[in-house]
């Protein structure tokens, strides 16, 4: 199923929260992360060398994001610098990261068998502020329920700002689309916005 | 602060005033002032909440001036909680407002011959105590609306609630807020206990007609601070993220990396973590018209705590810390901030360590007391603790104490001290910390700057597990250092990334004290802490034996990536050779 918010332009950053805990792209697999995530996410590669200081692929620790490849099913998380101690551990590349050497990623061989499948991106913090719009405008998929959830848990005042549309047919309410039996059904979201 | 009050709580006639001159503790501030005095002056061996214990309250060395951050107390004894020297420390208004009535310490000392409570008020014409029994059981909240009613709203409090007069081992002090709130707490190691154990219930300081301390090179003091704010701010962590989302921005990061203690240190991540995480409390926050960023004292420019609302848009405690929302939280297999709120403000107005208290709930539930995520039995557990019945002071002293009274072995706990928010099995550096600090299990032990950045110890080889132990070692010298100035622990971010910032900090102390300081007599100071506090720990009857992690973190697989702590107990026993 495949449907478009279309949402006033100042309201989308309130719609970030429609991304956590996680949402799945579908790109191309089978390559590093540092190309994953710029070119198949369209990351750019300052932002992610600057500011996504703390990466986790399969929930391990991830330092050298050139030999760390992602797989179809794999399950990529970034986030800013952390703080404490622990926090300073999970860093890429960090001083501290032997502090967490039994868990980190310790790379993968290299493959040439380049291919599309699915994988599910959890951001957090500053990144999922930041990269959170951009993500929605670009789509992703997100299970219906879990959608439906998020707009329910909005302020009437909110949801009069946002309009849910199938992507090809007519305008349907949100209260429309919240009568529907989603649970368990991935939907495409893309997220359109318009000046109020 | 060129004097120390020592509060005879045991003289004949009454409690007594005694303000002494500096002497032999000149200079000295924070953590470095309580676990001196504790060190020359408590016998190790006695009992912690007996007549020969000493609760020492001290500011840090910078407190009371403008340095940013500066605003951290200590508070030092003989821990009822591990039978080992303590250290806790807080934010809150009093270290500022007693640096600038001039006190470098305060010393309870003695015990009382009866069973009255005691109030003691410091103002700039003195100091008196008197008796007000009409505080007894009172909860940290209804003391403070006395407080207001009877000093007016500009003074600051230090207090004990019910878990302090009942000497529990997780009883913590209170410390009143901005908003004079008493929602900041030394929390560790039962310090309210032996508070309670002298008969003090309550101490208003009164800083009208004080100013702020001098600096003795006032340029330099002032240039140091403008970088050392500018350091800060310009921060990633100290600048955006901790001023964002507060320590619970650890919250998703700690799960996703499989090191989130979950149903009583049983397995490494929580499905519900999302919903506890600090992009969720935020958002919350913000949605009822509380904040998300907010200072625990004044000076602060971090801005990390927050102010967490009710359901109504009521004001209900400040914003939990990370380790509060975890304990409380994931270690107990509950999902729901309002339930963790309504936790915390239960432990800041009965008087109880968070982590201490959410760890002890989490070993009970491991007993079968209650259910893993049953919110509602967690609250009525604490309940209990307030209430003092029977399996209330069970509880309200500690992890260690329930789990021997119900016969569990999974009991995450060094020296009797509850483990905080991260799996020593997926991090094992920080295992290395909580085995062998002179704390017990402690988080912020080893929280500080790098080894290479304070020229302590060499440059060290993480990759080699003895690499491992020399930093622990030269992180918790750091630490000590930080405790002592009264800087919030949060600058270790700036501090570790941005060199001219910890050479602002540098000149802070240098200009402020007038004297030279190099990064060797920063970890020197460190040093001489950590070995005072071994010295008592070792008199007071420690061994290697005590410097180790229970033995299932050994043997325990912790999912989702299967490990066991590795680091040797020989490796453990080289963290302090000097």
């Amino acid at each position: 199923m495949e449907l478009s918010i279309a949402v006033a332009d100042d309201h989308l950053p309130k719609l970030v929260g429609l991304l956590a805990p996680w949402f799945s792209v579908r790109a191309q697999v089978g390559i590093d992360l540092k190309t994953f995530v710029c070119e198949q996410l369209g990351v750019h590669e300052v932002y992610f060398e600057e500011r996504i200081q703390t990466i986790f692929l399969d929930s391990k620790p991830v330092d050298d994001v050139a030999t760390a490849l992602v797989h179809d099913g794999s399950v990529l998380a970034l986030s800013a610098a952390m703080p404490g101690l622990v926090g300073a551990t999970f860093r890429k590349g960090g001083q501290y990261s032997w502090m967490r050497k039994a868990i980190s990623h310790g790379g993968d061989e290299k493959s040439d068998q380049a291919a599309h499948g699915w994988v599910t991106v959890k951001l957090f913090n500053m990144v999922l502020k930041e990269l959170g719009p951009g993500f929605l405008e670009q789509g992703v998929w997100i299970d219906g329920g879990r959608v439906q959830a998020f707009i329910n848990s909005q302020p009437q005042v909110f949801r009069q700002h946002i309009q849910v549309l199938p992507l090809e047919g007519l305008p349907v309410s949100p209260d429309e689309f919240l009568g529907q039996d989603l649970s368990d059904t991935s939907i495409f979201i893309k997220v359109r916005t318009f000046a109020e | 602060m060129d004097k120390i009050l020592r509060v005879k709580m045991g003289e004949e006639g009454g409690p007594k005033t005694v303000v002494e001159a500096l002497g032999e503790y000149a200079g000295l501030g924070g953590r470095a002032m309580t676990s001196t005095i504790v060190s020359k002056e408590v016998p190790p061996l006695c009992h912690p909440l007996g007549e020969d214990n000493k609760l020492v309250i001290a500011p840090g060395m910078l407190s009371g001036s403008v340095a940013a951050m500066s605003g951290r107390i200590s508070v030092g004894c003989k821990s009822p909680l591990t039978g080992g020297i303590k250290e806790a420390n807080s934010g809150g208004q009093p270290s500022q407002v007693l640096a600038r009535l001039g006190y470098a310490a305060i010393v309870i000392e003695g015990q009382p011959a009866d069973d009255n409570l005691y109030k003691i008020l410091i103002n700039k014409d003195g100091v008196e105590i008197t008796t007000d029994n009409s505080l007894k059981m009172l909860g940290n909240y209804a003391v403070i609306d006395k407080v207001k009613e009877a000093y007016g709203d500009k003074v600051c409090a230090i207090s004990i609630g019910p878990a302090g007069e009942m000497k529990m081992s997780a009883a913590s002090i209170a410390f009143t807020d901005m908003e004079q709130r008493p929602t900041r707490h030394a929390g560790r190691g039962g310090v309210g206990a032996v508070m309670g154990s002298k008969g003090v219930k309550l101490i208003v300081l009164d800083d009208e007609g004080m100013s702020k301390r001098q600096p003795a090179d006032p340029d330099k003091f002032r240039e140091a601070n403008k970088a050392w704010v500018q350091g800060l701010k310009k921060h990633p962590v100290t600048g955006e993220g901790l001023p964002a989302y507060g320590t619970n921005v650890l919250t998703n990061v700690v799960n996703e990396a499989g090191g989130y203690p979950t149903n009583n240190f049983s397995t490494g991540q929580f499905d519900g973590a999302s919903k506890l995480s600090g992009e969720t409390q935020a958002e919350l926050e913000t949605s009822r018209g509380g904040l998300a960023t907010h200072g625990c004292h004044k000076g602060c420019v971090i801005q990390c705590s927050g102010i967490f609302n009710d359901k109504d848009g009521n004001f209900l405690t400040k914003q939990p810390e990370y380790e509060t929302i975890w304990a409380h939280g994931g270690n107990c297999g509950i999902d729901d901030l309002d339930t963790v709120a309504q936790l915390d403000r239960m432990d800041d107005d009965f008087g109880l360590d968070t982590i201490e208290m959410g760890v002890a709930i989490g070993v009970a539930m491991e007993a079968g007391l209650a259910k893993f995520g049953d919110a509602q039995a967690a609250i009525n557990l604490l309940k209990e603790v307030g209430e003092g019945t029977p399996l209330g002071r069970i509880l309200g002293n500690g992890a260690a104490v329930t789990g021997q009274v119900f016969g569990v072995e999974r009991v995450p706990v060094v020296k009797k001290q509850s483990m905080p928010a991260y799996d020593p099995r997926a991090v094992q550096g920080i295992g290395v910390t909580y085995a062998t600090t002179t704390m017990g299990a402690d988080h912020t032990a080893g929280y500080s700057v790098t080894a290479n950045l304070l020229g302590v110890g060499g440059n060290v080889d993480g990759t080699k597990p003895e690499g491992q132990v020399e930093l622990s070692k030269n992180l918790q010298i750091a630490t000590a250092a930080i405790d002592s100035t009264g800087m919030c622990l949060f600058i270790a971010f700036a501090i570790l990334d941005q060199p001219e910032t910890f050479q602002a900090l540098l000149d802070i102390i240098s200009g402020f004290s007038g004297q030279p300081l190099t990064a060797d007599d920063v970890s020197n100071l460190g040093m001489a802490v950590l070995k005072a506090e071994r010295d008592f720990n070792a008199r007071a009857g420690f061994t290697a034996k005590d410097d180790r992690l229970p033995e299932y973190f050994k043997k325990e697989p912790l999912a989702p990536h299967n490990v066991t702590f590795q680091v040797s107990d020989e490796d453990l026993d080289k963290v302090f050779d000097f």
